[in-house]
């Protein structure tokens, strides 16, 4: 697949809705450990209202879809986690075509930027124990892929690999930032929930183009 | 933290509180609605002020639910238990208020209030709609090590808020509201103690997500207490310790009256003792995030210019 249609996308922004409420209780009990136990809640209550934006409405242009996606996670999430969620699809949106699909490259930027946007707003940088530590493997391993590949399932298992790799880092790391600082070296050996969450989000958009891929 | 236990589901709390707000003060407050964010604001608004929002988690205590009134915030907007409310929420409620004056937005200095305090700020930029925010870094046992603006917030806020909220009644533009605030900030330190029942001893420093004490004592007198949290208090204002010094405390959860007023004669000996000037000196229970016996201990270092914004403000059960 070289390029991705707005009912796939529809498809992976609601298989990664299903996954964060999957794993809610699993979130908050990492969350409970080293920040202040809303991480898994907070996300259910936003992915729901995904899920239910997604199942209730039809797109015909990816960016409109996109954008959409993320003013429902923004409106409806409170904590940190609504703006960086929301930051994700919103922040690399001008890289979204106003039409029926978006191509590998296309896809790669939109995932970038959003990253680079959630740096600049958060003031934050990957190495922290945040959810960055997910995200930037994850669109680093994207645009390496990237190079040599212009297949859209190969390059989302990529970006689930090195979100997975990055959560898995996260664990090594104490925190620099967000409530969970002041835990300090507590935090070594947990992974950050918002990594935990991201890799989740990744997980599910491997899963879900694959199916896509399988279905045409 | 604590469970409620009296309530019907969890979803419908904190949108029930805010109706038992509204029906102990009738006429008084307008909601704006969402599913996901809960704001009052007054029913009747000055048109020719800057109007003051203040924002944080949800559910414990006066501090947020309960801040909306004469010498306080013109709205509010709360999120979820111990949960920012999102950017859109604040959003919306500015939009609502504004008459043209901007809006001060005032929040504790967390990273989820901040991001969407931020966030909010961009979204009314886009419609051309002043704004400035506050971020209370009052909690001087957070962000060790770390400057003073990257510490957290505790109770503090709420005599940051009166201060503000005096500011824009007398006239104040929004530039003048957020540099007051602002002064107020740099002049206020917090700590918190509390009783730990399990090895008998008081822990200073506990953060209310759980963040381990910084140091603990013996458990002893109140006068030896009082003296010592003067100390660290004055120690922290430095060079603001010879301005006039108003004094606020925090009841924890399970703290009860007599304990609160008990502490509060105490502290006002101890700083006396050290040759401070102490000005207003008020309890309560304003914040209900700990789960403990204990309290939150605010110092404010007024100069001259603060001292005209401060004086007693009486909310509906409590007074700052």
């Amino acid at each position: 697949m070289e390029k991705i249609y707005v009912k796939d996308m529809q498809k992976l922004l609601l298989g990664a809705a299903e996954k964060i409420i999957e794993n809610e209780s699993y979130l908050t009990k990492i969350d409970m450990a080293i920040g202040d136990g809303d991480h898994g809640i907070g996300m259910k209550r936003g992915f729901t209202a995904l899920k239910k934006m997604l199942e209730d409405q039809e797109f015909q242009e990816i960016d409109t879809l996109c954008r959409a996606a993320g003013i429902e996670l923004l409106k409806s999430m409170g904590g940190a986690s609504g703006v960086i969620y929301g930051t994700m699809l919103l922040g690399g949106i001008r890289h979204m075509p106003h039409g029926p699909y978006a191509d590998v490259q296309q896809m790669i930027s939109w995932f970038a930027e959003g990253e680079a946007s959630i740096e600049r707003r958060g003031k934050t940088k990957p190495g922290q124990k945040t959810m960055l530590d997910a995200l930037m493997p994850a669109v680093t391993a994207m645009q390496q892929a990237g190079k040599s590949s212009d297949d859209i399932v190969q390059i989302l298992q990529s970006g689930y690999r090195g979100a997975f790799q990055g959560m898995e880092d996260s664990k090594k790391m104490q925190s620099r930032a967000g409530r969970s600082k002041n835990f300090r070296e507590e935090t070594i050996g947990l992974p950050d929930p918002g990594a935990v969450s991201t890799s989740f989000i990744f997980e599910a958009f491997a899963e879900k183009i694959k199916e896509c891929e399988e279905e045409a | 933290m604590k469970k409620l236990i009296f309530r019907n589901t969890d979803q419908q709390c904190l949108d029930e509180v805010l109706k038992g707000i509204m029906a102990a003060q009738p006429g008084k407050f307008r909601r704006i609605g969402s599913e996901f964010g809960y704001t009052l604001t007054k029913s009747q608004l000055r048109s020719d002020k800057v109007q003051i929002i203040v924002n944080g988690g949800g559910g414990r205590g006066p501090f947020f639910e309960g801040l909306v009134g004469e010498g306080m915030a013109d709205a509010m907007v709360s999120g979820d238990f111990n949960c920012a409310p999102n950017a859109y929420m604040i959003y919306q409620a500015a939009r609502e208020i504004d008459r043209g004056k901007g809006v001060f937005l005032l929040t504790n200095n967390f990273m989820g209030d901040y991001l969407n305090n931020d966030m909010a700020q961009e979204l009314l930029q886009a419609e051309g709609i002043a704004s400035k925010v506050c971020y209370v870094s009052d909690d001087i046992y957070s962000a060790r090590g770390e400057p003073k603006e990257c510490r957290g917030g505790l109770s503090g806020i709420g005599l940051i808020m009166k201060t503000a909220s005096a500011a824009a009644e007398k006239g104040a533009s929004l530039e003048e509201v957020y540099r007051i605030a602002e002064k107020a900030n740099r002049r206020i330190r917090s700590l918190t103690f509390l009783y730990n029942n399990e090895t008998n001893r008081i822990e200073f420093g506990n953060g209310f997500s759980g963040e381990k004490a910084v140091e603990e004592i013996e458990c002893c007198d109140v006068d030896t207490i009082a003296r010592k949290v003067a100390d660290i208090l004055l120690g922290e204002l430095d060079k603001y310790r010879s301005d006039m010094i108003h004094v606020m405390i925090n009841r924890m959860l399970y703290m009860s009256y007599a304990e609160g007023y008990i502490i509060l004669n105490a502290l006002k000996k101890a700083l006396e003792e050290q040759k401070c000037r102490v000005g207003i000196c008020t309890t309560g229970n304003y914040l209900d995030v700990f789960d403990y016996n204990g309290c939150i201990v605010s110092l404010i270092a007024a100069d001259e210019e603060l001292e005209k914004h401060m004086k007693y403000v009486n909310g509906f059960d409590f007074a700052i």
